[in-house]
């Protein structure tokens, strides 16, 4: 057997290079001052809040911000209870409350009556036992560039959308994977009723240029020209007013109503840093709202916060329309399977 | 005029390590072999008569008094059997057989009863359902024959088609080769670099030598009367000696045999080994009365059985002089004599006559 | 043959590969099974049969496999139309540049597919090069190709991956097949097209079979391009489902049931794909091959033209418009694109850019890392796997089995496999990263070098060995020298596979670790296309720097 000594001397060689301390470049280091936080991609990019709230945080306090991007929160979800023997995230940010259930059926989260709750209104708390506490919400609006849909060609509703001249035209987003696009399912069912929400989808099936399975790549697809309408928030032209200096993505406002999400802030039961973790989530529903309200792109929780000029280009919808969480829970399976059904037929 | 019948051509060729430049034709049934050693060309010569390669400007191929060079392969009907056979593996050799006919549109009952009887000429009756894997390498060339027969080809060329078979069975189809041959009466141009093939069947024998042609005639004319050094050597075996010599082994007796004396350039003599006369009895003279030349104090160097007669190598003066014998010569001196007039003389590689 | 045989029989198995075997059964045939035996548990992890059950008598499940395979099928076709007639015309014309076309054909292949996405967006999207191209010159409003986010985009996306495929495997096979059947066709009078038909396709089948065999797999098991370019839920594979059903609904039993279902076809296909290969013809007579001639008509060369230029727009277009699009800018939305190195500066931490950019640098160095352990590992590992599964017999034909499985396999359960393996063992991550790439990516490079093994004549182990050489020796003298170059072909895909390779990685490091594609897919995710497209470029010129270095490593090709 010779032959290969040498070679699996080489390979030993290297195995014990790699077991070596490597280039410790973005390990996480379970030091006893760092805190890990998973949130959703658009929170932890470049102009989500997450990277402010960590520096501001890390200023204040001296401990590190690890601040872990997961992808969408449904990736988020899987990877927290996969890692529920081997927990490595003390804090999670970004769960809306269409998906508290789950959240709370994988007994993840501990819970955490914080004082800075006082300043948030009462409607927003949709979690009696403090598990999920509220950091941001909005509405879910279609939003339309300017330069590519004239004046008249703009749509007064849901029901305008499914009119033949948008062919090709809308970028909608699948409610099986994306909290988004889980919320214009719901405002489907909160505006047409849970008999005939499934009319206005098949009738877009012609005008949507594509179902994206993320709010990512639609509005990735958005922003590059691909359509002129997408779903989104109502709060999404701020960005671009405050960074890019153009009033060019508007919202549409219907007078139907929009549906509403409000996304929650969590602490790990398996967290080792409980009382740190306390603090970051203390942070974020005081001062930290600041930086929410003006990365985030969505309306802080905090009621004494002042909004930024930009936010003027944030219409308010005159109705907020709501689903009970536990109805939701119950139902959301059978409206899932009826809108697969309903899309993938010819 | 009459129009020749038959292969007239011409074929000029430059190639990165050789160039190629013939002329020769070939009577209509006639087979003629082209022999010569590996690397003079007469593989490329056949590739260029059957349209696989292109030679240069000045080249003309005639067959049948038509003008093939302009054609392309598939309308010249000029075939080839190539050294490795070439079967079409995953066709049985029914269907390897049949191909040009069905090519011709033949319906099934003549393709049949055409592959039967072309087997049978190559003497392999009853084959038609095997495949090319299943076949020995004497069987695979003499389907490979009978395909390219099948296609009734105005000129049969065959590349080496014996090289790779042992020799018993080498002899045995080279004369099936020449029956066929025979029996068709197809226009044969045959290609190996063994010349004891060559001599066996050829009506004509193309000697090539770095894609020139060294001498081109029947097998006798080429191993008696060789026109060229290398024509005299490559066909069979020889002695090759400078003319210095003659000087010093010409016997007188009875001479009036006025040798040929250049007064410059490279001179030769060649005499072939059956020629060569032994005496092995020192007491006694050689037995020979026409002018010749005398080797004396010969000794012998080696003697090889090679079943009908012994190869014997002399020594005479650090030269080696090969002869035949029936039996094995007794003990180790002899002389060695050699008629005048079997001896060929080449100045500068080229025959002079006497 | 027979003789071979013969000696072959005398010698003891060959337990050469045997460790390589065993990390591949602990990094990958376990992780595996436990991720798929989740197939047999109902949701509380009790041992059922109910979720396979329910699974099966699905009607979805069975439309979703439909429609997989219905993709799958129209993109090899469509792979097939386009990169044929590139396999007949690198085989048998000679011209200059046969070199580069090769290299760059490589490309496609290993690009991750979420930048074959971006590129296909950026350049045929409504809005894209493409389009803007042809508004301009036929004067339209409308977008002219809107064929994105539907079955066609798919297939078109998939055609663009995997033709390069087959005009590379299939060309190969071609230039060295034996020319003789063909000109001795000619002399018989077929036409060149009878000859074609006739001699040269049933020959070239196997070859065909095999590659397309290979492409439908690829297709088959495709991710990203169907997630993004599908365009919705009527574009549903089984991948996408598993993804879905796994990272979403979180229903772990019913997406193993569902990857247990699609192995079973993709394991036939794998099985009969080996086999092909088996059957291939070995070309070891060099003299035959065939020399290719320069094009000579106006009609053959015009025809060339016009393919090249076709096939140059389709694979290079979307390639080159990332590269573009990443030296661009528009200080605000509505401004003209200016050239600029603002992406690159920022990526690379050379100016003042949010953090999260200036990690690229350090995602370079991390993917470099790694590929290049990957890539050294894979030569070792890929030896003694080929030595081993180049013989006849039981062992041998498992090892090739296993080796070649990893290809197989969805992404998204080889991923979920490595969660659970990443939660069990205690290591580094990079230690898991190194092996999960090398896992995936040994396939590959097997499948470059048991064909090369096999064809080495054992009259030369033979000959070595009556010289005095033991086996030892010969393999260290006689064997490895020849199969230097695939060896290094092998290195070469696995260090770019490496480079490019996404899912696992993913699941694997949690984020912890960033390469390249992490950085990207991140980039992606903050709809900072821009970035994403200087990442992009970086990889490809990585990935064609890494071609010409193994180029210019291997040797001439052995008589």
């Amino acid at each position: 057997m010779n032959k290969h000594h040498g070679y699996f001397a080489v390979l030993a060689i290297l195995f014990g290079c790699l077991a070596l301390p490597a280039q410790p470049v973005q390990e996480t280091e379970s030091g006893d001052k760092t805190l890990t936080v998973y949130a959703s991609n658009s929170f932890c990019g470049e102009w989500g809040a997450g990277p402010a709230l960590a520096k501001e945080f890390q200023k204040k306090t001296g401990c590190t911000v690890n601040l872990v991007s997961s992808g969408d929160t449904g990736e988020m979800l899987t990877k927290l209870v996969s890692e529920q023997n081997k927990p490595k995230a003390d804090v999670v940010v970004g769960i809306p409350y269409s998906m508290a259930e789950k959240a709370y059926q994988a007994d993840l989260l501990s819970t955490y009556d914080s004082p800075a709750l006082s300043a948030i209104p009462t409607f927003l708390q949709f979690d009696r036992a403090h598990r999920l506490l509220p950091y941001d919400y909005g509405n879910f609006a279609f939003v339309y560039d300017t330069e590519k849909l004239g004046q008249d060609m703009i749509p007064h509703s849901l029901n305008d959308l499914t009119d033949p001249k948008y062919k090709g035209k809308v970028i909608l987003i699948d409610p099986r994977t994306s909290s988004v696009g889980q919320g214009l399912l719901l405002w489907t069912i909160e505006v047409y009723g849970e008999e005939h929400f499934m009319d206005w989808w098949l009738a877009m099936k012609k005008n949507a240029l594509t179902i994206a399975d993320g709010w990512s790549s639609a509005y990735g697809l958005f922003t590059s020209g691909e359509a002129p309408l997408v779903i989104s928030y109502t709060t999404s032209p701020v960005y671009h007013v405050a960074y890019e200096h153009t009033t060019r993505y508007q919202t549409l406002l219907f007078p139907e109503g929009h549906d509403t999400t409000i996304e929650g802030v969590g602490i790990l039961k398996t967290s080792r840093h409980q009382e740190l973790a306390k603090q970051f989530v203390d942070y974020m529903l005081t001062d930290g709202q600041r930086d929410i309200a003006m990365t985030n792109s969505m309306y802080p929780a905090n009621a004494s916060v002042a909004l930024p000029e930009a936010f003027t280009y944030a219409p308010k919808p005159q109705k907020d329309l709501t689903i009970p969480p536990q109805s939701i829970e119950k139902k959301m399976d059978t409206w899932l399977t009826l809108w697969e059904q309903g899309m993938r037929s010819k | 005029m009459v129009e020749q019948q038959g292969l007239v051509c011409t074929l000029k060729a430059s190639y990165p390590d050789f160039s190629l430049d013939v002329s020769f034709s070939v009577k209509q049934g006639e087979l003629a072999c082209i022999i010569g050693p590996s690397g003079c060309g007469k593989t490329t010569t056949l590739q260029i008569l059957s349209g696989l390669l292109k030679p240069d400007k000045g080249s003309s191929i005639l067959l049948d008094g038509i003008d093939i060079l302009s054609l392309p392969t598939e309308k010249r009907q000029v075939a080839l059997v190539f050294q490795d056979y070439a079967l079409f593996p995953q066709m049985s050799v029914q269907d390897n057989i049949a191909y040009p006919l069905k090519l011709r549109k033949m319906p099934k009952s003549g393709r049949i009863a055409k592959v039967t009887s072309l087997l049978d000429l190559v003497s392999l009756p009853g084959f038609q359902k095997r495949k090319p894997g299943q076949l020995s390498g004497g069987e695979r060339q003499r389907v490979a024959l009978a395909r390219a027969l099948a296609s009734e080809p105005k000129l049969l060329l065959l590349d080496e088609p014996l090289s790779a078979l042992d020799t018993k069975l080498r002899r045995h189809l080279r004369d099936e080769i020449k029956r066929i041959h025979d029996e068709t009466g197809v226009t044969m141009v045959y290609v190996t670099h063994d010349q004891n093939e060559a001599m066996a069947i050829a009506d004509t024998v193309i000697v090539m030598n770095q894609g020139k042609i060294e001498q081109m005639a029947p097998s006798e004319e080429l191993y008696n009367h060789p026109k060229t050094l290398f024509t005299a050597t490559f066909m069979g075996d020889g002695n090759l000696l400078p003319y210095s010599i003659i000087t010093q082994t010409l016997a007188s007796e009875g001479n009036n045999y006025v040798m040929f004396r250049p007064k410059s350039g490279e001179q030769a003599i060649f005499f072939r080994p059956e020629k060569v006369t032994i005496q092995a009895d020192e007491k006694l003279p050689l037995p020979e009365f026409l002018p010749h030349l005398e080797f004396k104090n010969a000794t012998l160097s080696s003697c090889i059985f090679q079943g009908s007669y012994y190869q014997v190598i002399y020594t005479w003066n650090d030269y080696k002089i090969t002869a035949v014998a029936e039996k094995r010569p007794k003990g180790l001196n002899a002389t060695l004599g050699v008629r005048l007039i079997d001896i060929l003389q080449f100045l500068d590689g080229r025959a002079v006559k006497v | 043959m027979k003789a071979e045989q013969k000696q072959q029989k005398g010698n003891p198995p060959d337990l050469a590969g045997v460790p390589v075997a065993v990390i591949l059964i602990v990094l990958f045939l376990i992780p595996l099974c436990v991720t798929l035996g989740e197939a047999f548990t109902d949701g509380q992890g009790h041992f059922a049969l109910s979720t396979l059950e329910k699974t099966l008598t699905d009607p979805t499940t069975w439309s979703v496999l439909v429609f997989t395979l219905k993709q799958a099928l129209l993109s090899t076709l469509a792979s097939l139309a386009i990169g044929l007639p590139g396999a007949y015309i690198l085989a048998n014309y000679r011209f200059k540049g046969k070199q580069i076309v090769k290299a760059i054909s490589t490309v496609p292949f290993v690009l991750p597919s979420i930048l074959v996405v971006l590129g296909f967006v950026i350049f045929y999207g409504n809005n894209g090069v493409l389009n803007r191209v042809l508004m301009a010159l036929f004067h339209r409003n409308q977008p002219v190709f809107h064929f994105l986010y539907s079955l066609g985009a798919i297939v078109l996306a998939h055609a663009f991956y995997n033709s390069p495929i087959i005009m590379n495997l299939v060309s190969t096979y071609w230039e060295q097949m034996d020319c003789h059947p063909e000109q001795a066709a000619l002399t018989l009078g077929a036409s060149r097209k009878n000859v074609f038909r006739t001699i040269t396709l049933p020959s070239l089948l196997p070859s065909i079979l095999s590659a397309c065999t290979l492409v439908f797999l690829f297709c088959y098991n495709s991710f990203a391009i169907i997630l993004v370019l599908g365009g919705g839920p009527a574009c549903t594979t089984m991948e996408t489902e598993i993804y879905r059903k796994a990272r979403m609904s979180l229903d772990g039993p019913a997406a193993a049931s569902l990857a247990l279902l699609s192995m079973l076809i993709t394991i036939v296909l794998l099985i009969f794909y080996i086999v092909l290969q088996r059957r291939l013809k070995r070309h070891e007579d060099f003299n035959n091959r065939r020399y290719g001639s320069r094009p000579s008509s106006v009609q053959s060369k015009t025809l060339i033209a016009i393919y090249a230029v076709l096939v140059a727009i389709f694979v290079l277009g979307p390639i080159c418009s990332v590269v573009v699009r990443s030296f661009t800018t528009a200080p605000s939305r509505t401004a003209p694109m200016q050239w600029s190195l603002k992406w690159y500066r920022q990526l690379f931490g050379l100016s003042s850019g949010k953090d999260t950019m200036n990690i690229a640098w350090t995602a370079l160095k991390n993917s470099l890392f790694i590929a290049l352990s990957v890539a050294l590992i894979s030569i070792p590992a890929c030896l003694s796997l080929a030595s081993a599964a180049k013989r006849k017999g039981w062992l041998a034909s498992s090892l090739e089995m296993l080796g070649m499985l990893p290809m197989a396999v969805s992404s998204v359960i080889i991923g979920l496999g490595y969660y659970f393996l990443a939660s069990r063992i205690q290591t580094r991550g990079y230690v898991l990263v190194v092996l999960a790439h090398l896992v995936i990516a040994i396939p590959f490079a097997l499948r470059s070098v048991i064909p090369e093994a096999r064809k080495i004549p054992w009259m030369y182990v033979a000959a070595a060995r009556t010289l005095g050489a033991n086996r030892a020796t010969v393999f260290r003298t006689i064997e490895v020298p020849l199969l230097k170059n695939s060896l290094i072909t092998g290195a070469m895909f696995v260090f770019a596979l490496s480079l490019g390779e996404l899912n696992a990685t993913l699941t694997l490091s949690d984020s912890s670790i960033a390469t390249l594609p992490i950085v990207m897919y991140q980039l992606i995710g903050s709809y900072n296309y821009q970035g994403a497209c200087a990442l992009g470029t970086v990889l490809i010129i990585s990935s064609l720097l890494v071609f010409l270095i193994s180029e210019a490593l291997k040797g001439k090709e052995h008589g």
